[in-house]
């Protein structure tokens, strides 16, 4: 795969999160208030409320510390609790991810006992980063536009993960 | 794959008819509440609420292979049980519940899927399906489930 890696502009992403929050000031200091912070019990996210001020990034934080609070079977059957590992790596990925300025990603448990990161945008494209249990990742792009799938795993090293991500991009975008 | 995969679980089409309905409890954060594209109306359910369970926890739980988790329509009926109490049924209150069609999910176009009763005492409707053309559902097989899916109860929605 040709790999292509620029500069981001306005244009290139709009996640479903609307989370193009450049780095300030004000965001590294909340990202020190998240480290501190202590999830809830029950490991589950807290209902909405209105006028909260909402740094996505601080969100996805949030939410991927209490995911390590799940409980075994917390989808109702089988799922084991999300393991430590994949808490960690998560962890490191979205300080990665929160460089690159393409927007927070949704974060959420998966049933093998680990994440996933996953960013949607314009025309229904997606693409995740699956953490499984035992903290390696695995990559995934699908364009419904063009049909273009991707499947693959990477090292965990930053640069390939974000090489791939904005070739795929810009391959969605062309 | 296909061609040589040879599937441990065996479709039971009686236990299972195609004129049935599955349900699957779905996470808050499952969901993209600013996609509202789902098949019947509401908002998008991700790929990642149709993962299975990766095959050392399922062998551990006494399945043959990856398979996911649901409640079968039949059984809840059979039952008394209504599919929208779900959440409640399960002590998931904030979930959601979606149901498939059983004949769309075994003629998946992404990968067949089989399909058995698995009651179990805390879980009777339980159920589970499974690829019978590799043996865990990739992503293209977990998007082709979440599309054909519709909302019976949406998850309560989070933020924060």
């Amino acid at each position: 795969m040709a790999v292509q890696v620029r500069a981001l502009t306005e244009a290139d992403v709009i996640p479903h999160s609307a989370a193009t929050t450049l780095p300030t000031s004000s965001t590294l200091t909340r990202r020190a208030v998240v480290q501190m912070y202590t999830p809830p019990s029950t490991g589950e996210p807290s209902p909405a409320t209105s006028g909260e001020i909402q740094d996505p990034f601080r969100t996805a934080a949030r939410r991927l510390e209490a995911l390590a609070w799940l409980p075994k079977e917390w989808d109702g059957s089988h799922s084991p609790e999300i393991s430590g590992k994949a808490i960690a790596v998560g962890r490191g990925l979205l300080d990665i991810v929160k460089r690159w300025q393409i927007g927070a990603p949704n974060v959420a448990p998966t049933v093998v006992g680990g994440l996933q990161l996953e960013w949607r945008g314009p025309g229904g494209w997606e693409f995740s980063i699956d953490i499984d249990a035992a903290g390696a990742e695995m990559l995934s792009f699908a364009n419904p536009v063009s049909g273009e799938l991707w499947e693959g795993g990477v090292d965990l090293v930053p640069d390939s993960i974000s090489d791939v991500f904005w070739s795929l991009i810009a391959a969605a975008k062309a | 794959m296909s061609a040589l995969y040879v599937s441990p679980f065996n479709d039971d089409i009686v236990g299972v008819p195609n004129d049935g309905r599955i349900y699957r409890l779905i996470r808050p954060d499952w969901v993209d509440w600013d996609d509202n594209t789902q098949r019947g109306g509401g908002p998008h359910i991700r790929k990642v609420a149709f993962q299975d369970y990766k095959e050392e926890d399922a062998k551990e739980m006494g399945y043959e292979g990856p398979c996911m988790s649901v409640a079968l329509g039949r059984l809840l009926i059979e039952l008394g049980d209504d599919p929208a109490a779900l959440p409640q049924l399960t002590t998931k209150s904030h979930y959601g519940v979606a149901w498939l069609n059983v004949a769309e999910v075994r003629s998946l176009p992404q990968g067949s899927q089989g399909l058995q009763a698995r009651p179990e005492p805390r879980i009777p409707w339980h159920g589970i399906v499974f690829c019978l053309t590799r043996p865990k559902k990739n992503d293209s097989i977990q998007r082709g489930l979440a599309a054909i899916a519709e909302w019976v109860v949406l998850p309560q929605k989070v933020s924060g």
